[in-house]
């Protein structure tokens, strides 16, 4: 048979005949491409305003003035090539100025505010704001949990769906997930808002809203959150949240019988099974980690 | 002529339809993506400028064309870059931080790998696995048979498999 100068092409398109891809199967070529394949899927160049780029097209073509679009064209293109360096997947709309950052799983983001202010996104995270209102209000929404280095000046807003926290210039850590949220302040100091309820924390003092209420806990010894080091605590916290931690932190999976007590402890960020040692030996569980990125828990 | 492409409302739509693509091939040419923005607007612009004879059937290889055009003017080869966007729901095959390390290490030299590839067969494999086009469309946008475009992307994976062996 003559060399196929296009079976590789065919096998992507899913056209090969069952003869052609036990070939593939059996030479080890199948898994190569599988592989070429795999980590191509995930390839993506800035995404493109279309709205903003369709205007810029009428305007030019109304005032017949291509010199001044080149400029701004120059300007936008220039702050798309920065958002490349940022290193996480950035989204801007030009219109409405609305910027948003994630932080991608098993990876820390730092981000850069208008005012210089600083973010360290724990992964899979995600913050949102307007960058063109950012002088007259400094405002973010959070989801999950980050921790913020804010530059001095008037008000700063963080908010979560179970509540905000407002501070001056300070710094202080925010966890915002499903079930609750938690608040520790480092330096200066910060008001935490949920409903009707309002509370002061100075540094070295944390909060903790779980099902809607506040409760102080104990003061904090550490000067950054753990977690920018490599360790995530808890203290007092549900275990079902601590392996909602461990599934973000790892990528992986936890299925676990209903189990309500409070665990107090860390586990680390370099190694699942120890970290998963860390958290069931104390509370005299077993653990099973399976293939496919799923751990079972049992008594 | 009436169905030419000169109202504002036809010319949207086709813009928004074929705009990204026009872009994106312009950059996996070129490798510099302010390039092949400010190309994609001049490619339009100039569509426009002659939407009189231009039916909205043959638009998109009118504009890709003359998109390509400009650019053989203007072409210095850049290097490309990519983001790797992870998607956030996805779950990795396997958990282990050595593994996670060895991926990442495999598309930092799958990227310098396409990035050598010669230009033909670099365009058809980003068309294809970034822009998730079917050979039948690529074809069409490159003026090309589909046979062509699967001969292209067969070279393309038989140079990239070589990667394996580097690692």
């Amino acid at each position: 048979m003559a060399y196929d100068d296009t079976l590789y092409a065919r096998y992507l398109e899913g056209k090969l005949t069952e003869e052609e891809l036990k070939k593939l199967i059996e030479s080890g070529e199948k898994e190569e491409l599988d592989r070429i394949i795999n980590a191509s899927k995930g390839m993506s160049i800035p995404g493109l305003n279309k709205e903003a780029k369709f205007e810029e097209l009428l305007t030019s073509r109304n005032e017949n003035s291509p010199t001044s679009t080149i400029n701004l064209r120059r300007i936008m293109s220039l702050a798309a090539s920065m958002a490349i360096l940022l290193g996480c997947f950035y989204w801007w709309n030009i219109q409405s100025g609305q910027v948003s950052h994630n932080a991608e799983y098993g990876k820390l983001a730092s981000i850069h505010l208008p005012d210089d202010s600083e973010v360290i996104m724990n992964d899979g995270s995600s913050i949102h704001y307007d960058q063109k209102n950012w002088a007259n209000s400094r405002t973010l929404s959070l989801t999950g949990e980050a921790f913020f280095n804010v530059q001095s000046g008037h008000s700063f807003i963080v908010k979560t769906k179970h509540g905000q926290v407002e501070v001056l210039g300070t710094q202080f850590n925010v966890r915002a997930w499903d079930n609750n949220m938690h608040v520790e302040c480092y330096e200066g100091k910060v008001r935490v808002t949920n409903n009707d309820e309002q509370k002061d924390i100075t540094a070295q003092q944390s909060i903790n809203i779980v099902n809607g209420k506040m409760e102080s806990k104990a003061p904090i010894s550490h000067a950054n959150p753990l977690w920018t080091t490599g360790i995530s605590r808890f203290y007092k916290e549900s275990i079902s949240s601590v392996f909602q931690e461990i599934e973000r932190q790892y990528n992986v999976q936890v299925i676990m019988p209903v189990d309500n007590r409070p665990f107090s402890g860390y586990f680390d960020h370099n190694n699942l099974s120890s970290a998963l040692s860390q958290v069931c030996d104390p509370m005299g569980i077993k653990f099973e980690i399976e293939t496919n990125n799923l751990v079972k828990i049992s008594k | 002529m009436t169905d030419n492409i000169c109202s504002e409302k036809t010319f949207r739509q086709i813009y928004f339809e074929h705009c990204e693509y026009l872009r994106n091939f312009l950059y996996y040419k070129s490798g510099d993506l302010q390039l092949a923005e400010d190309l994609m607007q001049d490619a339009f612009a100039k569509m426009w400028e002659n939407c009189k004879t231009v039916t909205i059937a043959k638009s998109k290889s009118y504009v890709f064309t003359i998109g390509h055009n400009l650019l053989i003017n203007k072409i210095k080869r850049n290097k490309l870059h990519f983001n790797f966007v992870q998607k956030k729901k996805q779950r990795q095959d396997n958990n282990d931080p050595q593994f996670l390390l060895e991926e990442s290490e495999f598309k930092k030299r799958l990227i310098e790998a396409i990035d050598q590839l010669p230009e033909n067969l670099r365009v058809v494999f980003l068309m294809s696995r970034v822009d998730n086009k079917k050979y039948r469309e690529i074809a069409e946008e490159l003026d090309l048979s589909v046979k062509a475009v699967e001969k292209r992307m067969h070279k393309a994976l038989l140079q990239l498999r070589q990667i394996h062996k580097n690692i």
